[in-house]
């Protein structure tokens, strides 16, 4: 993870958590989630614009339109859903 | 004719998307986690409190990892690659230029006191896990507000509460001029002035930069609005008797005890006698033991540092020693149930009311 120092999340580990184990995962889960959402949609424009229904160049990176959000949103949602669905109580 | 609207912060793809999946991440903590750890908590049978609670479920999986979300998804939103302070901070000039834009306008509707001694405890807690809070730079209100829609309860109801509070208060305000302590970037004012158009409200807070981004808010909305920056423990800008109703929404629970009776105290300095005091914040918690498992859990993992001194707090005896009589405490939004969890996470939402004792009946 690269939005936290090594110190502080050491401590904070520590504070409130047993397992390393479960720092590392959960944060390398988190930031591979959110990398394959921004990949998913960045592919969904490209889709997009190859099947004609979007004329800007494949691939762009403007921000998101609002035709967009309610896909994003259910794309989260499953790629959430299957990093957080193992673990069961 | 009015100027041309400044150019506003806006979030670039990276960061819209990572904004999605923390507010999709909020979804499932909240819904399919909660309440694996709610089944795997009752599995663990009497307990004699949230502490024996918390060392029973330590290894449990669903609970490290509700845990650790609660804790680092704040972290990550703020300050992840596609943080809202990096965010922010890419687009400095920009959010400087439409504050300033804005103090042009009606310069008299915003009052900063450039020699604001902020309290310590203020200044030296990063409440919601913010790096450096946010009081000392110029996007700081930006950041708050932009995190607001991302915050640990949903989007929808950190907009609803502030509009259901100023109708539910349209219906009982004992009259025109109103005080909301502690107004942030200002859902709270706006609320109340478009419910109640004739009222004069005037928003405080500690922080000169999310009082500039609630003033901008303001006039983008045409409400005619004053904010002005001051200490909630003594209001010190606002006379005696001059206020008819004190709000304060999501504003205790930040405050440590001593903190909490001067402003209670200095709420009732400046309400006529008569007038209401109406808080809106977390003290009745649902579902026993276990509600103050996670009550508990949430203020330590989300930067809280005083919400659990709240819980502590016998607040009716607290009001009438600050001066207020007839203190009625209750869930909201009224019906929620007290003697179950909900079946989704939300925070202990509380309306917390009292009335000004008259002059010579005032502690």
């Amino acid at each position: 993870m690269t939005f936290q120092s090594e110190g502080q999340r050491s401590a904070e580990s520590e504070r409130f958590f047993a397992d390393r184990s479960v720092d590392a995962l959960m944060g390398s889960a988190l930031s591979l989630t959110t990398e394959l959402l921004l990949l998913s949609v960045r592919q969904h424009r490209i889709e997009e614009a190859v099947r004609g229904r979007d004329s800007r160049p494949a691939g762009g990176e403007v921000p998101l339109r609002p035709a967009e959000r309610d896909w994003v949103r259910d794309r989260a949602d499953q790629v959430v859903a299957a990093w957080l669905d193992p673990f069961g109580g | 004719m009015s100027p041309p609207a400044a150019p506003a912060p806006s979030l670039d793809l990276r960061e819209d998307v990572q904004r999605e999946l923390v507010l999709a991440t909020r979804r499932y903590w909240a819904g399919p986690l909660y309440r694996r750890v709610v089944a795997g908590a009752r599995r663990v049978g009497p307990v004699s409190g949230p502490d024996e609670l918390e060392r029973a479920l330590a290894r449990m999986p669903a609970y490290q990892a509700f845990g650790w979300l609660e804790q680092h998804l704040q972290t990550f939103k703020y300050t992840g690659p596609g943080g809202l302070m990096p965010a922010a901070e890419r687009q400095r000039q920009v959010i400087e230029a439409m504050l300033a834009a804005s103090e042009g306008r009606h310069p008299e509707r915003l009052v900063l006191d450039p020699a604001m001694r902020l309290p310590d405890y203020y200044r030296d807690t990063d409440f919601h896990l913010v790096p450096g809070g946010i009081h000392s730079r110029s996007w700081d209100g930006v950041v708050y507000e932009w995190a607001a829609g991302t915050a640990t309860m949903m989007q929808n109801e950190s907009t609803d509460v502030h509009d259901s509070l100023a109708r539910y208060l349209a219906t009982v305000t004992p009259g025109r001029r109103i005080l909301d302590v502690g107004c942030g970037f200002g859902p709270t004012v706006r609320a109340l002035a478009r419910a109640l158009p004739e009222a004069t409200v005037t928003g405080c807070d500690l922080s000169a930069p999310v009082l500039r981004l609630a003033h901008h808010r303001a006039l983008a909305e045409a409400l005619t609005l004053r904010f002005v920056q001051a200490n909630g423990e003594d209001l010190g800008p606002f006379p005696d008797r001059s206020v008819d109703l004190v709000t304060a929404t999501m504003f205790i629970h930040e405050l440590p005890p001593p903190a909490l009776r001067a402003m209670l105290r200095a709420a009732r300095r400046v309400l006529r006698p008569g007038g209401r005091l109406v808080v809106l914040d977390f003290y009745l918690v649902p579902g026993g033991t276990l509600g103050r498992f996670f009550h508990l859990g949430h203020a330590r993992r989300n930067g809280e540092p005083f919400m659990p001194a709240l819980l502590e707090l016998d607040l009716p005896a607290e009001l009438r020693a600050a001066g207020f009589s007839a203190p009625q405490i209750s869930p909201y939004p009224p019906g929620q149930p007290l003697d179950r969890l909900p079946e989704s996470w939300r925070l202990p939402w509380t309306l917390i009311e009292a009335e000004a004792l008259g002059g010579s009946d005032a502690a």
